[in-house]
């Protein structure tokens, strides 16, 4: 046996088992201590942007449930995560929303949260904030800072859906948000928000339809 | 026993990771857009190589020679793993500012290179201080560096607005590198001024002894 151990081979293979096992059983062990729950991460989403922690109901999240399905624009984005969240105001209360918008620099998508606040009374829901969470392959995003995501504010998401006004890059068009330079590109940011434009519209016109 | 002040010396001065030796340059180029991303990083770095020093001269005489260099990444690996968890856990906004310039501190030339050229041949205590003042002469370039382009880049310094003035190219890619060079030129000036000094110093005294040497071999005696 001893004789087998100091064999070069057997001794480098035995080393790297046993370190391999050992660390890999510490990983495990400490994976499950420090585990940041779905639940936890949606918290975390809503103090970044309410600056404080709110009461929240899950309509959709494909992090908490396995079963449920991102709700996709083909062309332009998907939604993946929806909360209601109940605010002070008298009138209504909010919609958060997680969008993915595709078609970005390379091929690259942006993540974004889209805060809507509703007004029961007059039936209106309006963009209040819109907070970069993530990007793929657009490197320069993040030279986009808060004060750009400003753009994005809408009075009136409904109309803008029924009269077509989305947002676009084009500089000539009723909501346009272009970013100026050849090296980045906000298509990918845009559609993220157009994605809950076009979310807000058809559930808005399914309402109306059902009565 | 092991010379500490000499260690902490090389570390953060005389062999600098960053300034002097040029290693981790791709999250030093990449992440100084701010202070903060700096002593992140920095203090992230710093973590992994004290560990890692730890383990490896721990392990130096049952590890074998042929499969050191495996050896020494699985144990890197599973130490920037922990920092991972850590950060997403009680840090989260250190963890998605450092993005993925986290993982990739596995494959950092800086850990790797003193896990073979120090902990590998040194006992424990002396290769954690090697580990702690290497990541701290990591962690005070990378702040250095990312205060200077962040109040050149955007008028601030660790988010708090200075004023309203701002060179955009400090924030680009290519401000990384010219604020990189500015850096080294600037430490490589003062370390040889530094040097030259002392060489200066050494030559003087060597000087003096031998002309002391010379006038008690030979006294000059007072009747004379």
């Amino acid at each position: 046996m001893k004789k087998l151990f100091n064999n070069d081979w057997v001794r480098s293979i035995s080393v790297l088992l046993i370190l391999a096992v050992f660390l890999g059983g510490l990983l495990a062990v400490l994976s499950d201590v420090l585990y940041v729950a779905p639940e936890e991460r949606a918290e975390r989403a809503i103090k970044k942007i309410y600056g404080s922690t709110m009461k929240y109901e899950i309509e959709l999240d494909i992090d908490i449930d396995a079963d449920s399905q991102p709700i996709e624009y083909k062309e332009i984005g998907k939604i993946n995560k929806i909360y209601t969240i109940q605010t002070n105001g008298e009138n209504g209360y909010d919609m958060l929303f997680q969008s993915v918008g595709f078609n970005g620099y390379k091929g690259g998508t942006i993540t974004v949260w889209v805060k809507v606040s509703v007004n029961e009374t007059t039936s209106t829901y309006a963009i209040d904030k819109v907070l970069l969470e993530s990007y793929e392959k657009q490197t320069l995003m993040s030279k986009l800072g808060g004060d750009y995501y400003n753009n994005f504010c809408l009075t009136d998401v409904t109309t803008a859906y029924k009269n077509k006004e989305f947002f676009t890059t084009s500089k000539d068009q009723v909501n346009s948000n272009p970013v100026s330079g050849a090296t980045y590109s906000a298509t990918a940011g845009i559609n993220a928000v157009n994605c809950v434009i076009e979310y807000i519209g058809l559930t808005y016109e399914k309402g109306v339809q059902n009565g | 026993m092991a010379n500490y002040k000499k260690i902490a010396v090389d570390g953060l001065v005389k062999n600098n990771p960053t300034l002097k030796l040029v290693l981790g340059t791709c999250p030093t180029l990449a992440l100084t857009t701010m202070a903060m991303n700096g002593i992140g990083m920095g203090l992230a770095v710093t973590f992994v190589l004290m560990c890692s020093n730890a383990i490896i001269s721990l392990l130096r005489k049952v590890i074998p020679n042929q499969v050191r260099i495996p050896a020494f990444v699985l144990i890197i690996a599973t130490f920037v793993t922990i920092v991972r968890l850590v950060l997403d856990k009680l840090l989260p906004d250190i963890y998605e500012s450092l993005g993925i310039y986290l993982p990739l501190i596995v494959v950092n030339c800086i850990i790797l290179a003193r896990a073979e050229s120090f902990a590998s041949k040194n006992s424990v205590l002396p290769s954690i201080a090697d580990g702690l003042f290497m990541g701290l002469g990591f962690t005070l370039a990378l702040t250095l560096m990312g205060a200077f382009r962040e109040i050149l880049g955007s008028g601030q310094l660790f988010g708090v607005k200075l004023f309203n003035f701002s060179i955009d190219f400090f924030s680009s890619s290519a401000g990384a590198f010219f604020t990189f060079a500015i850096f080294i030129a600037f430490f490589s000036y003062i370390s040889n001024k530094i040097a030259n000094h002392n060489k200066l110093k050494a030559q003087l005294k060597s000087n003096y002894d031998a002309l002391n040497k010379v006038a008690n071999k030979d006294p000059i005696k007072e009747n004379d």
